[in-house]
């Protein structure tokens, strides 16, 4: 099982490896959350803004499908 | 003509109305380009030590950048700097809106204002040509009457700031409003502007902006703002704009809550992007040029009352919100509006009220003394403790000189929880456990602020325990984000869609003649970052290290719950990050720039 996954905005600065979409396999044998999943990788899942699965808002603990798209927001700093 | 500029700076009297035109000196565009740069630069010139900053000396700077109301993405941004009345020393602002393209239309690249009025005027800048109007009759107006008065007067063309009954009334905290819901909000710049009897500023603009490459700068221009629109995550970040930001800072127990007691909140869900979208959000509203418009128009709510309103914006929903523990997004965007409409910065004003809640909580100020009970989460109470500040009555005139000064004058302990750095209130990140959030505000020019260096995603990727690397971070972001003050332009493209910081580069041959490399560029700002910090031992006595400290909450206690709950640096912890901080900066122990350091940077004027 696996997912494709991006990152948009200054939060490529740290993981330039998903500027572009990277194809990465679901930790485990079974559905893994995206939390999971963004661990797996090396991104600490707290860093992450806000999390699409194509183009929706779901919740780091959210179980994306194989095949999903993931896009993850970088934190905006306001004002 | 020069290219990129209006050409002109305009002087203006207020007291004798004399106006006097000089061609803005080749000079400074060279060393300091524009905006922010321009504003400390004449600051430097102009302002004496010692004098009052409400008192006839001090002067009003305002000034766009090479690129303010260029063709590129989100053009429209104007600062202005004064001898702040709320920390005594060099202040700045920055505005979003239309000002800035007016004011270079009308061949303006710096306004000084200078002296006192008589009485209550307007001033309006028709193409460089000036004309003082009386204001008396509405000088005791809120914002939104008062521009939308001025534009049915003027004519919808016209680009007004104004301020608010808070700076009439001498509130230390007041802002420059424009565009009914942008403002010029930080250290008092309308507070100073109020002092001169200013009710208004009204600019009109028709002439060319020379270019020295009109083709390429609209090819260059058109490529930036496609790029915008076209990036990834642009339709998802849209939509709510900064208050997005909302669950993430709360997630790592940054939200300020309850007064910096707290980084989480329960029920912060009620007061976040999804809230403020579905529930108060009806229309987009951006600034000139704009390809993202982040501005969220609609109506706040409390208690059957409504104002109309832009926002709120992140800033807003975390001090007016979170840091009152207030979890209802449309009494937020009420109070938000009743700031804006009193002209008063919602940052400061938050934060004084929230300090103002805690005391009374504690038992340190009583009802009696405030006024009536002030407890967190009651939103009437906010709404009438920031009509209190601004239209000076009862407690309220305590809380009106900020909260530095406010706790220093009830004392009972309550200095503790005064939170603000240098005398400016801290903004919207509970940062004592994310070093370089901490660092960005304690080494912040003008104060507690996050505008010149937003170091909290970097203590998240390389760790929030680990301060190697920190002071690096936020000094080159102390350089890249002011840049963009400096240039006149919105860095949202930048930081949230993820333009290239190169493409501004670009831009510079064909709208200046003169082509920078972004290094050059970075130099500038860190030029415009040294003249500053020399401002404020300029003007503010005894200052150095002892200025740079964060406020005792953050150096003696961890937050009461959420996800850091207990988590703080020790005064151990924070001198060795002043320490390498201000080593890597090449300044002295105590925080001032070596003479070698100005002298490398072309600022030997400052040694004199």
């Amino acid at each position: 099982m696996q997912v494709t996954l991006q990152i948009h905005g200054h939060l490529r600065e740290y993981y330039p490896r998903f500027v572009e979409p990277v194809v990465v396999p679901v930790p485990g044998s079974g559905p893994a959350t995206v939390a999971e999943i963004l661990r797996h990788v090396g991104i600490p899942p707290e860093i992450a803004g806000a999390v699409y699965c194509n183009g929706e808002p779901v919740p780091k603990t959210y179980q994306p499908g194989d095949g999903d798209e993931l896009l993850i927001l970088s934190p905006m700093s306001g004002g | 003509m020069i290219p990129g500029y209006g050409g002109n700076i305009l002087r203006i009297n207020l007291k004798s109305r004399k106006v006097e035109k000089s061609p803005t000196p080749e000079s400074w565009i060279r060393n300091f380009l524009g905006g922010r740069g321009f504003v400390a630069r004449a600051f430097w010139e102009e302002i004496k030590p010692g004098i009052d900053p409400l008192g006839p000396e001090n002067k009003v700077f305002i000034a766009p950048g090479p690129f303010s109301g260029q063709f590129l993405s989100s053009s429209g941004k104007v600062h202005m700097g004064a001898l702040s009345p709320a920390t005594g020393g060099y202040g700045d602002s920055n505005m979003g809106g239309h000002f800035s393209l007016e004011l270079k239309q009308a061949g303006v690249d710096l306004v000084i204002l200078e002296e006192m009025a008589d009485g209550p005027v307007t001033v309006l800048i028709d193409d460089g040509k000036v004309e003082f109007r009386d204001a008396s009759s509405y000088w005791m107006e809120g914002t939104f009457a008062a521009e939308r008065r001025l534009k049915k007067e003027l004519g919808e063309e016209w680009q007004i700031a104004v301020v608010g009954p808070a700076a009439v009334n001498g509130v230390v905290f007041a802002c420059i409003q424009h565009d009914f819901g942008r403002q010029g909000g930080r250290t008092g710049v309308g507070t100073v502007l109020g002092s001169k009897k200013v009710k208004a500023i009204a600019v009109r603009g028709t002439k060319d902006i020379p270019l020295k490459d009109p083709k390429a700068t609209y090819l260059v221009g058109q490529k930036m703002m496609n790029e915008v629109m076209a990036t990834t995550g642009f339709k998802e970040w849209q939509p709510e704009g900064t208050a997005g930001v909302t669950n993430w800072v709360n997630e790592n127990g940054v939200f300020p809550t309850r007064n910096f007691q707290s980084g989480w909140m329960e029920g912060y869900e009620k007061i976040n992007g999804a809230s403020l979208r579905s529930k108060v959000t009806t229309l987009d509203k951006g600034c000139t040029n704009c390809t993202i418009p982040c501005g969220k128009w609609g109506v706040g709510k409390l208690n059957g009352k409504e104002i109309p309103q832009e926002g709120p914006e992140y800033e807003s929903i975390a001090l007016l919100g979170g840091n009152l523990g207030i979890d209802d997004i449309e009494a937020v965007a009420y109070l938000n509006g009743l700031c804006d409409d009193l002209g008063m910065d919602s940052i400061s004003a938050g934060s004084v009220v929230a300090w103002a809640m805690e005391a009374f909580e504690k038992g340190l100020l009583s009802a009696e003394e405030i006024g009536r009970p002030m407890r967190f989460g009651d939103a009437e109470a906010a709404a009438w403790l920031l009509e209190q500040i601004a239209y000076g009555q009862g407690f309220g005139t305590v809380l009106a000189q900020g909260v530095k000064r406010a706790a220093a004058r009830v004392g009972r302990g309550t200095e503790r929880f005064a939170m603000h750095v240098k005398g400016l209130e801290i903004s919207g990140y509970e940062a004592r456990y994310a070093p370089a959030m901490m660092l960005s505000y304690m080494t912040a020019d003008i104060g507690g602020h996050h505008n010149r260096s937003w170091g909290v995603t970097h203590d998240i990727a390389t760790g929030r325990d680990n301060m190697e690397g920190k002071a690096e971070r936020v000094i080159f972001l102390q350089h890249i984000r002011p840049l963009f003050d400096t240039l006149g332009v919105c860095r949202f493209p930048w930081v949230e869609t993820g333009i290239e910081p190169s493409a501004y580069a670009d831009l510079t041959d064909p709208i200046m003649g003169v082509r920078y490399s972004w290094d050059e560029l970075m130099g500038i700002s860190e030029r415009i970052w040294n003249l500053t910090r020399m401002l404020q031992f300029r003007h503010i006595p005894g200052f150095g290290r002892s200025a740079d400290y964060p406020p005792p909450r953050w150096m003696e206690e961890g937050a009461v719950d959420g996800p850091v709950q207990g988590k703080f640096f020790g005064r151990e912890q924070i001198e060795w990050l002043l320490d390498h901080y201000y080593e890597l900066r090449g300044w002295d122990k105590d925080g001032r720039p070596t003479p070698e350091k100005l002298k490398a940077l072309g600022l030997e004027f400052t040694l004199q």
